[in-house]
């Protein structure tokens, strides 16, 4: 009856230990997908917001950036153009306000040059040149009166086209000129054309006017990619520029670009409209995206400090989440404990009042029968002694019957708890025993007592101790063959512990079965036997504050022995 | 001689006999059946002054007579007899019509003085 | 909370089991007293007066016996149906006579008198909401604190009164023969406080030891 209590509690300590660990490994896994769940359901949006606005403030940027960029392309590109109109309409004016037999004075020549020079600057020399090609006059630096320029390619073009602009030629003094000319027809027929020379600064001028930061780049390249104006980057005046720029259509066109030094650039390229040329800004890339770098390390900057935040915030929400699910766990779980033992209280009060309430009817009957007693004696004194025997006969009866009650509600009572008292261990020795008097009889089983009958008195669980006992005296006569010889001894320890011995003459234990043999589900029975019954037996000598030890030889016989304290902890002597 | 007469009705024969022979000692005729379907033979063929009822019986219980006494429309007194500490029963007896009740084991005194109480309520 | 599960159970079955020998005890005494009524019956003739006189004696200890037999049958089925709810209303004067009649075999196995307080002196009006297996183990544990530190031939009185405006239950001890704050520090020492503290505090009520009367003070709100 105890033993199903007993057994319960020492499987049930084992079992905890096991739950408890999976219930570590169960929070830890929750406390893992939650992590998990909430860092991907937060940083996936995150991310995808930065990239999104990543790539879109990116554009946005490059665009804001280039298009400023590309309207002073575009105006520098008009600004050139005007400028070289201009220039080539000073030339044909002079040759519209002038005959040529006046240009051909070298004193007049002279004096419409140096007018022309100081009110526009840049003019370097001034020629004019008959239908034959020869510069029949010259104002200027270099020494080219009477050149013949008849074959040269510009005349024929001149002819054609009534204008004229050179591409930018390394002239006397190494620097880059530019030569303009103007036709002139006279009304015979015949024409004489005006030339000049300039030189480039206007050119580097109108490029510096662009307002561009020092590495950037603007330069003029014609339509071979010959450079016309200095290039930082990619090559001094009349080299072959070392950028490969594209011969778009019209308009303003944007490249980005690896450039030859390796750099990442924007190109803008724009075409002149009437002259082939091409004015080519390269703006580093750095420079178009400069905001968009430092946002961008804003960007970057904050993303990191959200993630690590809410790295900290999932954390600490998920410690507190699990903590709470934790919490709310054990509450119910100390709730649903409670409730098991307030049901076992609860059945346990309900069963104890049924058994008591049989004894109202056996109290009843003695009552009665007692009371019967007492009226027969008072009323005639010489009554009938059979009848009066009768009577304490019944109440005897009904004594009895009240017994047999109390009796199933003690030891009821004694299989829900412990309940300690003053026993004779000798004694409860041989109750036990008794009680397989029929088991020791079928197997003509030997049993010899050595008891000390003067070891004292402990206070013990009767119940249990008798449990104890019980079990260890069914294995020996259960070890031992028919004809066996069972000793049961008990001695006084020391002043505190009391011990029993039972040896049987068995077929004894192996040196591994004896280290096993207190295990719980251990058994050697192979066909029956739950192997609980010894490590039941462990736990309730441990639990009333004793020892148990095993001695055994194989073939020889085994010997548990079972030491006892006189008192429990804490117990005052009565 | 107007003796008084009663019905014992109590599976328990040893405290029914001894019950019925303390009451004839004091001078009540008192009759015994140890179950219920004997009790109601015997109440219809026999005029009984007050039946003397135990709750728990095994086969048809206290109750059950009590309701069959009603139904036949017995002119007769009952006392429930209850087992100590359950009241429940004779409260439950007492809304069906029976007089009262009292706690086993009994006071014979105490029995006494309810049956004569029961007869002279029937009376007025 | 949890610590006392368990041990309400170990209770329960601590205080049937005692009731149990109360009921053997009873029915020992009716056994031989029925036996000794056998005995004269048999042997002696019934006119003789010294056997009747003996003979009425045994009766009336069979009467007696019978009468202490249904008063531990009523306080049991009490006990026995406390689990019944895990909360109810609990009067306190209730609490300590029952718990007083439920103990009494343990005090008489130490040669001290435990009594609950007259009807005049306990007040019978204080209830609490509880559980009543508790309140009862309470009150119980505190009793045998008191009954573990005590020499024999002393008194115990259970009162239920108001202590300090709370409810509450006192368990006073007279004829001490000790000095009262000894007795006092050797109640909070023993292990029995421990679980008395547990106790009361699973039901929000806390335990004291008092000098005055000298004794253990149970305050129950």
């Amino acid at each position: 009856m105890s033993e199903t209590l007993a057994s319960e509690r020492v499987s049930a300590q084992t079992n905890e230990k096991t739950s408890r660990r999976r219930l570590q490994q169960r929070y830890l896994r929750l406390r893992r997908n939650m992590i998990i769940i909430m860092l991907l359901v937060t940083i996936i949006p995150l991310s995808l917001m930065l990239l999104i606005n990543a790539f879109q403030y990116q554009s946005k940027i490059k665009s804001e950036r280039i298009e400023p960029m590309r309207a002073i392309v575009n105006k520098s590109t008009h600004s050139f153009e005007l400028f070289l109109e201009e220039r080539v309409s000073a030339i044909r004016f002079l040759g519209s306000s002038y005959k040529f037999s006046q240009l051909s004075d070298p004193q007049t020549l002279n004096q419409v040059y140096h007018d022309l020079r100081d009110t526009f600057g840049g003019y370097v020399d001034l020629g004019l040149i008959n239908n034959q090609g020869i510069q029949v006059a010259y104002a200027g630096p270099y020494d080219l009166l009477g050149k013949s320029y008849s074959e040269q390619q510009w005349f024929q073009e001149v002819q054609l086209r009534g204008t004229y602009i050179s591409d930018v030629f390394m002239g006397y003094r190494k620097f880059p000129h530019i030569a303009l000319a103007a036709q002139h027809l006279k009304p015979d027929g015949t024409f004489w054309v005006l030339r000049a020379t300039m030189d480039t600064k206007k050119f580097d001028n109108l490029i510096a006017a662009m307002g561009l930061s020092p590495i950037s780049d603007a330069f003029i390249i014609n339509k071979e990619g010959v450079l016309q104006t200095e290039s930082q980057f990619y090559g001094d005046v009349l080299e072959k520029c070392r950028l490969s720029v594209p011969r778009a259509g019209a308009g303003t066109h944007v490249t980005e670009k690896t450039d030859p030094n390796g750099r990442e650039v924007f190109q803008i390229s724009s075409n002149f409209l009437k002259h082939d040329y091409t004015l080519v800004t390269v703006i580093p890339r750095e420079i178009i995206l400069k905001s968009w770098h430092s946002l961008r390390q804003e960007m970057i900057f904050i993303f990191i400090l959200s993630f690590v935040a809410i790295l900290l915030v999932i954390f600490w929400v998920t410690n507190q989440l699990v903590k709470r699910i934790q919490d709310a766990d054990e509450r119910r779980e100390a709730a649903f404990r409670n409730l098991e033992y307030t049901q076992k209280l609860s059945s346990i009060g309900r069963l104890a009042a049924g058994v008591a309430h049989e004894i109202n009817n056996p109290l009843s009957i003695i009552n009665e029968k007692a009371g019967l007693l007492k009226d027969l004696v008072e009323h005639d004194r010489y009554q009938d002694k059979d009848k009066l025997l009768k009577m304490t006969a019944s109440i005897n009866q009904s004594v009895n019957r009240c017994k047999s009650i109390t009796q199933r509600l003690l030891g009821f009572a004694r299989q829900i708890g412990v309940h300690y008292e003053m026993l004779d261990v000798n004694e409860v020795l041989k109750e036990t025993v008794g009680f397989l008097k029929k088991e020791a009889i079928s197997k003509n089983l030997q049993t010899r007592y050595e008891l000390n009958e003067e070891i004292p008195k402990i206070s013990s669980d009767r119940g249990q101790i008798q449990q104890v006992f019980l079990n260890i005296i069914n294995n020996a006569f259960a070890a031992v063959e028919p004809g066996g010889k069972v000793t049961l001894k008990t001695w006084e320890v020391d002043t505190d512990t009391v011990a029993a011995s039972i040896s049987d003459n068995g077929t004894g234990m192996t040196d591994e079965t004896i280290k096993q043999i207190f295990e719980p589900f251990f058994t050697t029975k192979k066909q029956y036997g739950t192997g609980l019954g010894l490590s039941i037996t462990y736990g309730i000598v441990k639990k009333l504050g004793g020892d148990i030890k095993v001695q055994s030889e194989l073939g020889e016989g085994s010997t548990f022995t079972i030491y006892l304290p006189k008192k429990q902890a804490g117990e005052q002597n009565e | 001689m107007n003796k008084v007469k009663v019905l014992l009705v109590d599976d328990e024969e040893e405290f029914v006999s001894a019950l019925a022979e303390r009451l004839d000692i004091r001078g009540i005729e008192a009759h015994v059946a140890t179950d219920g379907e004997q009790a109601l033979e015997m109440i219809e063929n026999d005029t009984f002054q007050v039946i003397v009822l135990d709750v728990i019986m095994p086969g048809i219980s206290g109750l059950e007579v009590l309701q069959r006494i009603n139904a036949k429309q017995i002119d007769t007194a009952v006392i429930l007899l209850t087992g100590h500490g359950s009241t429940k029963e004779g409260l439950e007896g007492m809304r069906m019509g029976a007089f009262d009740y009292l706690m086993k084991p009994l006071d014979i005194d105490d029995l006494i003085s309810k049956m004569h109480e029961t007869i002279e309520f029937k009376k007025s | 909370m949890s610590g006392i599960n368990g041990k309400d159970v170990e209770f329960f079955g601590k205080i049937t089991a005692s009731m149990t020998h109360e009921f053997k005890n009873v029915l020992a005494i009716i056994k031989e007293s029925a036996g000794l009524m056998e005995d004269i019956t048999k042997i002696a003739p019934l006119s003789d007066n010294k056997h009747q006189e003996k003979f009425d004696n045994a009766l009336a200890t069979v009467k007696n016996q019978l009468n202490r037999g249904m008063e531990l049958s009523t306080v049991f089925n009490r006990f026995a149906h406390s689990p019944d709810k895990p909360r109810a209303e609990i009067n306190l004067k209730d609490l300590a006579e029952r718990v007083v009649l439920l103990s009494d075999r343990f005090a008489r196995l130490k040669h001290i008198t435990l009594a609950a307080a007259p009807d005049d002196k306990a007040d019978k009006t204080l209830n609490i909401p509880g559980n009543p297996v508790w309140a009862q183990m309470a009150v119980y544990q505190a009793v045998e604190c008191c009954l573990n530190q005590l020499p024999p031939a002393c008194e115990i009185t259970v009162t239920s009164r108001r202590i300090d405006g709370h409810k509450g239950i006192l368990i006073a001890c007279a004829n001490l023969q000790t000095d009262a704050a000894d007795f006092c520090q050797s109640l909070k020492n023993s292990e029995h406080w421990q679980e008395l503290e547990t106790v009361m505090d699973a039901i929000n009520g806390r335990a004291q030891t008092s000098e005055a009367e000298p004794g253990i003070r149970l305050l129950f709100d």
